[in-house]
């Protein structure tokens, strides 16, 4: 470590934190990333790796998501990394009459956007997508500029090429809060002991809440205990990334499980299905007794030949999110040098963008203005309404 | 809604068996044991099915422990899968997989997980050859199935288990092609005579086996182990050779090495069809994982373990673990921790349990545990030699994963199991690791000087075997 401690140091090994880590590395910052657990092991490693636009609030999140997404096409060259990334476009399944009129409605503005998606009859549907069971569908709005990666990969990718750049990296240090003297920034406290830096950048999804609040900082950001499982390898079934439609429709999130449709089919020939969801004050990774059943009742209904695939295992993650809908990005207004980025809500099509962003905040470059929408001191309404119990954080290392 | 139960047991091998015949007698309500098999016994006390031509009658000693549970006291569901234990309200949800009208889902106050254990896989460059088998899948098919697993057979290993397998196999007229023991001759086995004393059941077993060997003329190579084997589509030669020096074990454990083993070593090579492999067993910890008890590396069994008070209730409450899955003890250790088990899971349901009747039982498994205890000493599971590999052996067989895969991820900065599994998928698989695992683990403490404690344990998933979708559902529903 220089004696004069880090320029910054980046806590969480996500996807994030990884790409931070890269670009402020890149720029010349003496940087240090920093992973309480192993790289990718929190809720970057536990997403299906979808390049997703369809679910992008409108207004400056999509046009962020559009520019973000762009960036994939080079990604793998510029990382000089094979990130298995694919362009299958996706296919948002709508079951009943109701959502068929918002997705109607939601087609029109996208294409308004400038968003390739497309409203689709169950016959067009079931042609793009044979496994589909014509009874679990009235259509679909198709959008053809969707992809998928493995996330793994990626948050590997911007670790290595940044450590070429002089990044620095630690695993398995948990970093216990951030140190401020006079309202500024001096660096973080970690198990291995305390880190002089300049400036912190949050990265950690949902941990960033508890972690904020070591520096007097209460940030807006809540969390669904999310849950998904994975099959063993299947001949072809699905060549999309499927969800329900029935995402838009639910009313905010429940301290009940709830549980919604998503499907991707790894190129390996495994399918991911997703998930079941409850809102939580508690930072765990421990799958519950009633998530797998209902992901199964929900995957079968839609895809009847799933009945006999064999699951291999289930997995569940604290998947941040913020009320608003608009992510945590940007500088902190109380603290001088804490930087934070989580809440996002598509977080890999937003990485490339974000881990730049992150460095030119650092670095002190121009950032547009209106990224203030995004600031993590904005006051959020409904916040409060989410129950979220700061005396009930207890977590697992599982 | 799932059916509530006083005490589940997991697994009919003799700790499961001997838990809960311990149990019914002590008048607890609604004991049901849960085994994957047909029927019950573990491996141990395989009972061979009759379309196998099992017809032959269990001994004595079986036939007491399965009266114990054949009776109206314990329900067995036998064909069972447990894929899921989770802790609920202080009681736990076990997930279960079985035959038509199986429960799906049981809720139990206490829980004694009764699960044994598995081969310790020991890859070596061609180990992936057919031919090449664990020595516990050679002694099912030979003393279960009378099947011959070939006609030229190398056993290589360590320990008296392999001797059984020998003789076994020599009795059913395969040619030996070999015995090789990766540790040296137990000179020190004097010093444990005391703790030796009494065992004769044992010891008639191993001087008999040494009695058909010697007949045969097949001698125990020491220190001497398969390092790679060749063949087309299937065994052909096995190269051996020296494992190690004398103190291979001490060594290894600390990060390094056997001397002189490298890819490629010079070795004598040897003409079979067969290999079989006995380097030891691995406590299978999935469950109690998954339901989020304490677990540590213990250093004898190269392998973390569920951490146990002495009346073998884990830290989570009303959770036991008897037998092989909390450390390899062997059988008779499996038997008095099964009581035990049961006693401890009476007394947290509130019945009096005399205390004579503890000490007695502990008494008997603190005799058992010395024996165990000098074979850990005199024959360490210390022959996975990571030193042998070379960058096209497959180390995870489910996904196809090669040590040169593995390496150049260790390159990259993987230091643990899990990261090496997201990085390269070894270990996410059907078996979810547990042929791989401890394969990884001796890999990256080679490859970075690190203990092997150091990769940790792959991160426990439910279901911990593969279910079907539609197994996962509530009967009621399907």
């Amino acid at each position: 470590m220089p004696g004069q401690g880090w320029d910054v140091v980046v806590v969480g090994g996500g996807l994030i934190g990884s790409a931070a880590a890269y670009h402020l590395a890149r720029s010349g910052m003496r940087t240090l990333l920093i992973e309480q657990g192993d790289l990718a092991s929190g809720a970057s490693g536990a997403n299906f790796g979808n390049v997703q636009v369809q679910d992008a609030e409108f207004g400056l999140s999509l046009e962020l998501t559009l520019q973000g997404y762009e960036k994939f096409s080079s990604l793998e060259a510029e990382l000089d990394y094979d990130l298995d990334y694919q362009r299958t476009g996706s296919l948002l399944l709508i079951e009943n009459e109701h959502q068929w009129v918002a997705m109607q409605q939601r087609a029109a503005s996208l294409q308004v956007a400038g968003v390739a998606a497309q409203l689709l009859d169950r016959d067009e549907v079931c042609r793009l997508e044979p496994s589909l069971s014509p009874e679990a569908v009235i259509g679909a709005l198709f959008h053809a500029n969707e992809g998928n990666l493995n996330p793994f990969k990626l948050v590997h990718a911007y670790a290595l090429r940044g450590r070429q750049h002089g990044l620095e990296v630690w695993t398995h240090t948990e970093v216990t809060g951030i140190s401020v003297q006079g309202e500024r920034v001096t660096g973080v406290d970690t198990n291995q002991g305390h880190v002089a830096a300049s400036w912190a950048v949050l990265a950690t999804g949902a941990w960033a809440r508890r972690l904020a609040q070591t520096a007097a900082v209460d940030l807006p950001l809540c969390w669904v205990h999310g849950e998904a499982l994975i099959t063993e390898p299947l001949p072809p079934l699905a060549r999309h990334g499927i969800s329900s439609a029935a995402f838009f429709e639910a009313t905010g999130e429940s301290e009940e499980q709830v549980v919604g449709f998503c499907l991707r089919q790894r190129p390996e020939g495994n399918v991911m299905i997703g998930e079941a969801a409850y809102v939580t004050g508690a930072l765990g990774r421990r799958v519950t007794a009633t998530a797998l059943p209902a992901i199964a009742r929900e995957a079968r209904r839609r895809f009847p030949a799933l009945r006999q695939a064999a699951v291999m295992r289930g997995w569940a993650i604290p998947v941040a999110f913020v009320p608003d809908n608009r992510p945590l990005l940007g500088a902190v207004d109380e603290v001088e040098g804490l930087v934070v980025a989580t809440g996002l809500k598509s977080t890999i099509v937003l990485t490339p963008l974000a881990g730049t962003l992150i460095a030119a905040l650092v670095s002190g470059s121009d950032v547009d203005p209106r990224l203030a929408e995004f600031s993590p001191s904005r006051s959020i309404e409904g916040a409060g309404h989410q129950k979220i119990n700061n005396h009930r954080y207890a977590e697992d290392t599982e | 809604m799932a059916e509530s139960i006083e005490l589940a047991v997991v697994g009919a091998g003799p700790a499961g068996l001997a838990a809960a015949g311990q149990a019914a007698e002590l008048g607890l309500l609604s004991v049901t044991l849960v085994d994957a098999f047909a029927l019950p016994g573990g491996q141990y006390y395989k009972q061979t099915p009759p379309e196998l031509g099992g017809d032959a009658a269990p001994d004595e000693s079986v036939r007491q422990l399965l009266a114990g549970v054949d009776q109206k006291a314990v329900r067995l569901l036998a064909g069972t899968s447990v894929w899921g234990l989770f802790p609920e309200d202080g009681a736990y949800i076990l997930c279960l997989y079985g035959p038509p009208d199986t429960p799906r889902r049981l809720r139990a106050r206490t829980v004694i997980l009764a699960p044994g254990a598995y081969d310790r896989p020991a890859p070596f460059p061609g180990w992936t050859l057919p031919g090449v088998m664990t020595a516990g899948a050679a002694l099912a098919l030979v003393k279960h199935q009378h099947v011959l697993p070939g006609r030229r057979i190398l056993l290589s290993g360590t320990g008296p288990l392999q001797l059984v397998l020998a003789r076994h196999l020599i009795d059913a007229g395969a040619e030996l092609a070999g015995v090789l023991d990766a540790n040296p001759f137990p000179w020190s086995g004097w010093r444990h005579a005391g703790a030796v004393w009494g065992q004769w059941e044992r010891l008639r077993e191993g001087w008999e086996s040494l009695r058909t060997m010697r007949k045969a003329g097949v001698g125990i190579r020491w220190s001497h182990r398969v390092l790679r084997a060749t063949g087309d589509g299937r065994v052909e030669q096995a190269v051996i050779g020296p494992a190690g020096g004398q103190d291979a074990s001490r060594q290894i454990a600390g990060g390094q090495d056997a001397r002189g083993l490298e890819p490629g070593s010079a070795g004598e090579t040897v003409p079979v069809d067969t290999i079989c492999l006995g380097h030891g067993l691995m406590p299978a910890v999935q469950l109690s994982r998954l339901a989020g008890c304490e677990h540590r590396y213990q250093q004898a069994q190269r392998a973390y373990v569920p951490v146990r008070d002495e009346r073998l209730q884990t830290t989570l409450e009303g959770l036991f673990v008897a037998g092989d899955g909390a450390g390899i003890g062997g059988k008779d250790v499996a038997l008095w921790e099964g009581r035990l088990a049961a006693l401890g899971a009476a007394r947290k349901l509130g019945r009096d349990v005399a205390p004579d009747r503890v000490s007695a039982v502990d008494q008997a498994l603190a005799d058992q545990r010395r024996f165990a205890a000098v074979l850990d000493a005199l024959f360490p599971s210390s022959a996975h030699m990571a030193g042998l590999l070379t960058d096209d052996t497959v180390l995870c067989r489910c996904e196809e994963i090669t040590v040169g895969e593995i390496r150049r991820a260790v390159d990259e900065g993987a230091t643990t199991v899990n990261a090496i599994r997201m990085l390269t998928r070894a270990g996410m698989g059907r078996c979810q690791g547990r042929m791989c695992g401890s394969s990884v683990a001796e890999l990256l403490a080679r490859e970075l000087g690190q203990p092997l404690e150091a990769a940790g344990q792959a991160t426990p998933r439910p279901p911990v075997v593969p279910i079907p979708l539609d197994g996962l559902i509530d009967n009621e529903e399907a």
